[in-house]
């Protein structure tokens, strides 16, 4: 995104051109000045019959890593003030519904939580909107308003009735992953103990059993917010909504791709809500920053009203479409992407490194260079087997690559997905 | 006539005084010869040339008989008994006057008591000045001539008194105008009086015989002796005199500051303002107004000016009486005003005369330059932004001229030269236009008419295009009723539009837009009662017409369907008067009062909400609707601006004043600095008018003879009913506005220290300001409330500022100035922490503006070569070379945190972040 901001100032003008080089956006790291805790909870629920899922954590520090898990709260939503559907707790702040069940259109839902300390939490009165199907997920080839080439996914709905309906997006996407130098062979470590066993360090290689690392899978979720409505719009529907752009430098289009597209109908203050998210963790302009401030959701302290509670409970109807495609279907004939690893230059790392040396003969100790770098570089899944030198080189015997080019387990799973399609 | 063109300034003393010692000789001898020919006989025997009116020398003859005398005794014999004086010019040039002389020194004591030249000079600029007495040389009186003897008014037997008063106007014998300042003494009695501006005085004298006479600069002096009997009216008609004196610098209002009435008031020269080094060598006032205490913007590349602790869209920027809504290009860092045809501001940050209102915090007085009626002139400018021009042209001579004033961009051109295409498809641009046309129809009646205009143009992405332009008419039509009396009729026309162009890759292509119109009518009025009393009344009203915004589709695949806004309309009218009293010497007051009366009017439908309950939708009880006209609401009051002076001495003076004020507009702005894409709000049912208070106290001292200038300030002013959004408001084309809107308090303090040298060798000013400005946004609903309800600090609040402009002339020639400022950094709302949600991490923020961003410096040096002073020259030069940021800090101006790919990034920005060289040409034809 910085490379955006830079854009931005870059394409304004002559000015801007010296602008563009007198001002300056650097990245910074943040600290905590004063930190207050809030609970935050991540809660939706949909339509799908299944047992939902609801995390809650508590804000945390810009120096703290890891996302501070609220355990021991009991949680439920409550439908239309009288069925409670309660929450269990499966493993640190993951709250799991007991039974599996699907929110009814128009209906009420009220999201409870009480903390192990007894304080209480409520949500308003969520009602579930109608669902609006998904009409066509199609992808296109195009170049972007930064002039990149690339493939567009693009939505198609058909709303229903006149009031404008508000959507959000997100999406999975999957991709088949050749490693290009896969080799039946891999490095065998037959001694890695230096001198004392009697002999110096010794690698082999073996045939592998299995085509593990030849074909992969690899997988990203959706990261930012999507949204989009049929508010000032001539016609009640999304039509070639942009979802998702893929710069057709990216390895991930390679070979075969598969997007898994989630439409969540979702009502006017989740959405405003939503908005307001994004115009608060992205920036638009440099000269002038959206004010920011506390971002109240829908979910309310009981105990203390000035307690602030972040995130929203979004009750939401969902409709989802999958689309596949080869790189060959858009770009026929067309260069490859980059594989993101070099794959060209060989690696010849020394089995037996300089200034090797064992004291009283081979079975001594070893009182000089004892580490091998090829065994190093095999025990730190750094590199693959290419091939044997020749001629024979006791000291460096195999040339090498990065692992990736040899096993796509670097990138993505070996398994493939149950809906994959080949 | 066959003299004059040498007037300066004359002074009064019947003594003969040779200029230079001259040597020349002449021989003559005639009897009864007319004086006319003697002195034709002198020219032919001499170099000498003489100067003088025919009339003077009529029938004048003489009987003498020199031989080889020096000239000067020559001379004095001839004109012995006479009452023509004589001084010789130039060592050939003999210039007769009558009745007076001619002095080629300043008398002792010009410099300290200019306050007599600058009210003549600055006749009826400034309503409030003060009318202090003339300088004048009591030592000496005038020599009397054939002393006229008057008779007033007719005895009577029944209520006979002590003294009289007697009243009449000076005028001028030539053209009829009114003589003001000129000293009415009674000799042997102590007892004087000076004339206004009218050329009106009154006096009270004993009844009997009184000896007045009449003493005044350049003008002839002239005793009466004026029998009193009863009260009665006396009038002079008196020649002007014409004396040469070396160049006298008539600097005006150099003591304003000490004498005027109002706090808080300062002006900007913008010819003045051309040696103080500017981003990219733009001049710029606005830029040069927040040097001055109390003025400040959030920082660079910050539109919008923030007085005195007040929001940025609480000043009232009037360019000849007609509003500009944004005073700015490119995001504030350049002024949309052309440098050239801007004579300067006037800005009132304190008390705010009665003729002006509707803004909270300040009023900025611009006003254009009035053509040159003589000859064709012009000014332009290149630099490395934009190309300025200016042309004056006379229309009628002496009379009416024309000032057309261009300045344009050329950065598009830049970009479309360059070989990127991303530059290539995007577009900067903004361009200024103005013209004024000024006649002086007769003594009576003078007009002028202002047209401006201003552009912008800027694409963020290449597929949108910002733009927003100001366009402004006025009309000026200023009438003399009589010497006390005299009226303006003003008309005025004002927009301002701002519209983005979506045009995208996708079928969602639009134009947005907003745009408000105003249109005033002011009829104001000036009385000069008399010397104590100077009283300007008037009325305004003007109504608005706000389009809040509207979106089309662009292009035929758009599927964008049109939405707009309704037209919101109002009528704001006002009614002022002020009266400006003088008592005595010490004590001057200004007191002033404005009713200001607002009406928002249909066509519209209002929202009402359920008492006691936070404004949302869900509160939303029902929508009323209002017919064409058909009043909605109205709001006013009146508003006090009331200020006194007491002066410990001339130079020493203490003032304090009370200042009220109504605003019924406001902009709406969700960003942390204005935005090009904030727009302007009506008042109406549910959103009222901004009020304040405001009261001032300054100490104001000049020193060596007004060189130096330094005053102290302090003011306390608290507002009410400011605007404040929701967290997260959604502002353009938002129906129901009113949901998002807060209303709170503010409070203001601050004391202002500004130490100013004027003239000199180095001369500029030190500027120290002490302030905070605090908002609160209270109420009972969590939704509604701010910070929790406590005050906290405005976007703006700096509490340290401090600003130093210098400027050094080597030469004539050559100067160096310097501008430094120091700013303590603004506060920002900082994200307490991170949180993760729906697969992404978050910052969240808690209260606002908690912390500050790091302290604000820069520095700015520039030098400044004029060109070389020929006269002959076709064009005279001004080169301005500078170096902005010479110290190239990067001072933070935001920090901003985005969530990428996931993952929550900090950035701080920068505008100006290293030091901007720029080289910018002058001339002036």
């Amino acid at each position: 995104m910085k490379g955006y901001y830079i854009h931005i100032i870059f394409s304004l003008t002559g000015i801007t051109i010296i602008l563009a080089i007198s001002s300056c956006i650097e990245a910074f790291e943040a600290e905590t000045l004063g930190l207050q805790t809030a609970l935050v909870v991540d809660a939706r629920l949909t339509n799908e019959v299944k047992k939902h899922h609801i995390l809650l954590s508590n804000a945390r520090s810009f120096e703290q890593e890891d996302i501070q898990h609220v355990s021991n709260a009991q949680v439920s939503i409550v439908e239309n003030a009288d069925t409670i559907y309660s929450f269990e707790e499966i493993s640190p702040g993951h709250y799991v519904s007991t039974i599996a069940f699907g929110a009814k259109t128009n209906q009420t839902y009220q999201l409870r939580i009480i903390n192990s300390d007894g304080r209480s939490y409520v949500s308003t009165n969520e009602t579930m909107p109608e669902n609006t199907p998904i009409a066509d997920l199609t992808v296109k080839r195009k170049t972007n308003d930064f002039g990149e080439d690339g493939v567009a996914v693009i939505l198609n709905n058909n709303s229903l009735g006149s009031q404008p309906r508000y959507f959000r997006y997100d999406y999975q996407e999957n991709y088949e992953i050749k490693a290009p130098n896969w080799d039946p062979f891999t490095f065998d470590i037959i001694d890695s103990i230096a001198c004392l066993d009697g002999d110096a360090f010794e690698v082999d290689i073996k045939p592998k059993n299995s085509e593990r690392g030849r074909i992969c899978y690899g997988e990203n979720l959706s990261k930012n917010i999507i949204l989009a409505s049929t508010a000032n719009l001539n016609e009640n529907t999304i039509s070639d909504f942009e979802v998702h752009f893929i710069n057709r430098e990216n390895y991930i289009l390679t070979h075969r791709y598969s997007i898994l597209v989630t439409q969540y109908s979702q009502s006017v203050d989740a959405h405003s809500y939503y908005q307001s998210l994004l115009a608060f963790s992205t920036s638009e302009s440099v000269f002038s920053e959206v004010q920011p401030g506390f971002l109240a959701g829908n979910i309310y302290s009981e105990t203390n009203s000035d307690e602030n509670v972040i995130g929203y409970f979004e009750t939401a109807a969902v409709s989802s479409e999958r689309i596949f495609f080869n790189y060959q279907d858009l770009f026929p004939d067309e260069n490859l992407p980059e594989f993101p690893f070099s794959c060209s230059g060989l690696g010849n790392p020394r089995l037996i490194p300089r200034g090797y040396h064992c004291t009283m003969g081979a079975s001594g100790v070893c009182d000089g260079n004892c580490e091998s770098p090829l065994i190093g570089q095999i025990q730190a899944n750094q590199i693959v087997f290419a091939a044997v030198k020749e001629p024979t080189d006791f000291l460096a015997p195999y040339y090498t690559l990065p692992k990736a080019c040899g096993d796509c387990t670097v990138l993505g799973s070996s398994v493939k997905p149950e809906f994959w399609i080949d | 006539m066959k003299y004059t063109r040498f007037v300066v300034i004359a002074f009064f003393i019947c003594n003969f005084l040779f200029a230079q010692n001259d040597s020349t000789v002449v021989s003559l001898s005639v009897t009864d010869t007319p004086l006319e020919n003697v002195l034709k006989k002198i020219e032919e025997q001499t170099s000498f040339q003489f100067y003088y009116v025919d009339e003077w020398l009529k029938e004048k003859k003489v009987t003498a008989s020199f031989q080889n005398e020096p000239i000067k005794s020559v001379l004095e014999k001839l004109f012995e008994n006479t009452i023509l004086n004589y001084y010789v010019y130039e060592s050939d040039k003999i210039i007769l006057t009558q009745n007076n002389i001619i002095y080629d020194k300043l008398p002792n004591g010009f410099f300290t008591r200019t306050d007599a030249v600058t009210t003549t000079v600055e006749e009826n600029k400034r309503p409030t000045k003060s009318l202090n007495p003339v300088f004048f040389a009591d030592e000496h009186l005038p020599q009397t001539r054939s002393i006229e003897t008057v008779r007033i008014g007719k005895e009577s037997l029944s209520g006979q008194q002590n003294s009289y008063k007697l009243s009449g106007y000076i005028k001028n014998a030539r053209n009829g105008n009114a003589i003001p300042d000129l000293s009415l003494v009674v000799k042997n009695r102590n007892i004087g009086t000076v004339t206004d501006e009218n050329g009106y005085y009154e006096i009270i004298v004993p009844v009997g015989e009184n000896v007045i006479a009449t003493k005044a600069l350049g003008i002839e002096s002239q005793t009466k002796r004026v029998l009193v009997y009863n009260e009665g009216q006396l009038d002079f008609n008196l020649n002007e005199s014409i004396e040469q004196l070396d160049e006298v610098v008539v600097a005006a209002d150099k003591a304003s500051n000490v004498e005027e009435e109002i706090t808080g008031s300062t002006s900007i020269e913008s010819e003045e303002t051309k040696d103080i080094p500017m981003v990219l060598g733009e001049r710029n006032i606005l830029s040069v107004a927040t040097t001055l205490p109390g003025i400040s913007n959030a920082g660079e590349g910050a539109s919008g000016i923030n007085v005195r602790g007040g929001k940025t869209d609480q000043n009232l920027i009037l360019l000849d009486d007609g509003v500009v809504y944004n005073p700015t290009h490119f995001f504030g860092i350049f002024q949309a005003l052309n440098p050239f045809a801007t004579k300067g501001v006037d800005i009132y940050k304190g008390n705010v005369p009665a003729e002006f209102g509707g803004r909270l915090s300040s009023v900025f007085d611009i006003t254009t330059i009035e053509g040159n009626t003589e000859k064709f002139s012009g000014e332009a400018s290149i630099g490395p932004v934009t190309g300025n021009l200016m042309l004056e042209v006379p229309i009628v001579k002496d009379k009416s001229s024309l000032v057309l004033g261009g300045r344009g961009a050329y950065s598009d051109w830049i970009l479309k030269s360059l070989d990127d295409e991303n530059l290539q498809n995007s577009s900067a641009s903004f361009y200024d236009l103005v013209a004024n046309y000024t006649h002086k129809v007769n003594e009576n009646n003078t007009i002028k008419a202002t047209g401006y205009y201003s552009k912008d143009e800027f694409s963020i992405t290449s597929d949108s295009l910002y733009g927003y332009s100001n366009r402004l008419a006025t009309f000026n039509w200023n009438h003399k009723f009589n010497d006390r009396h005299n009226g303006s009729l003003i008309l005025t026309n004002s927009a301002y539009k701002f519209d983005i162009e979506f045009d995208g890759q996708s079928n969602t292509d639009f134009d947005l837009g907003y745009g408000i119109d105003e249109t005033e009518l002011k009829l104001k009025f000036k009385y000069l009662w008399n010397d104590a009393h100077t009283i300007d009344y008037g009325i305004s009203s003007k109504l608005y017409r706000v389009k809040p915004g509207f979106i089309n589709p662009r292009g035929p695949e758009s599927i964008i369907t049109p939405f707009s806004i309704d037209e919101d309309r109002a009528l704001e009218s006002a009614i002022f008067l002020s009266d400006n009293i003088k008592i005595g010497d010490k004590v001057g007051i200004e007191a002033g009062i404005r009713y200001s009366f607002y009406a928002a009017l249909g066509a519209s439908v209002q929202g009402v909400y359920a008492e006691g309950q936070p404004r949302n939708q869900a509160t939303l009880i029902e929508q009323v609707s209002y017919d064409d006209n058909e009043v909605i609401e109205t709001y006013g009051g009146p508003e006090f601006r009331v200020s006194g002076r007491y002066s410990f001495s001339d130079s020493f003076s203490i003032k304090a004043g009370f200042n009220s004020m109504y605003q019924y507009i406001h902009t709406l702005s969700n960003t942390t600095t204005v935005s090009p894409i904030d727009t302007w709000k009506l008042s109406d049912s549910n959103i009222k008018p901004q009020r304040s208070n405001q009261v001032s106290l300054g100490f104001f001292k000049n020193f060596e003879d007004d060189l130096y200038e330094i005053s102290v300030e302090g003011y306390y002013k608290t507002s009410d009913d400011i605007l404040d959004f929701k967290t997260g408001a959604q502002l353009l084309l938002n129906d129901d506005i009113e949901q998002e809107v807060l209303q709170g308090e503010g409070q203001a303090y601050g004391v202002e220290f500004l130490l100013r040298k004027n003239s000199g060798r180095l001369n500029g000013w030190l500027g120290y300001t002490y302030s905070r400005s605090r908002i609160k946004f209270d109420s009972e609903f969590s939704e509604e409330r701010i910070n929790g309800g406590n005050y906290f600090p405005a976007n703006y609040d700096k509490p340290h500022d401090l600003s130093l402009v210098a400027n050094y002339k080597f030469t004539r020639r050559y100067s160096a100035s310097m501008n430094f400022a120091y700013q303590t950094g603004r506060p920002v709302t900082y994200p307490i922490g991170q949180y993760s949600f729906n697969n992404s991490e978050y910052v969240f923020y808690s209260n606002r503006n908690e912390f500050r961003i790091p302290d604000y410096y820069r520095l700015d040096i520039g030098i400044n070569i004029e060109g070389n002073h020929k006269i002959k020259k076709f064009a005279h030069s001004f080169w301005n070379i500078s170096v902005y940021n010479v110290l190239g800090r990067a001072n933070p101006y935001s920090v901003f945190f985005v969530s990428e790919a996931g993952e929550v990034k900090a950035y701080k920005s920068s505008i100006f972040a290293i030091p901007i060289p720029s080289i910018t040409y002058n001339f002036k034809f």
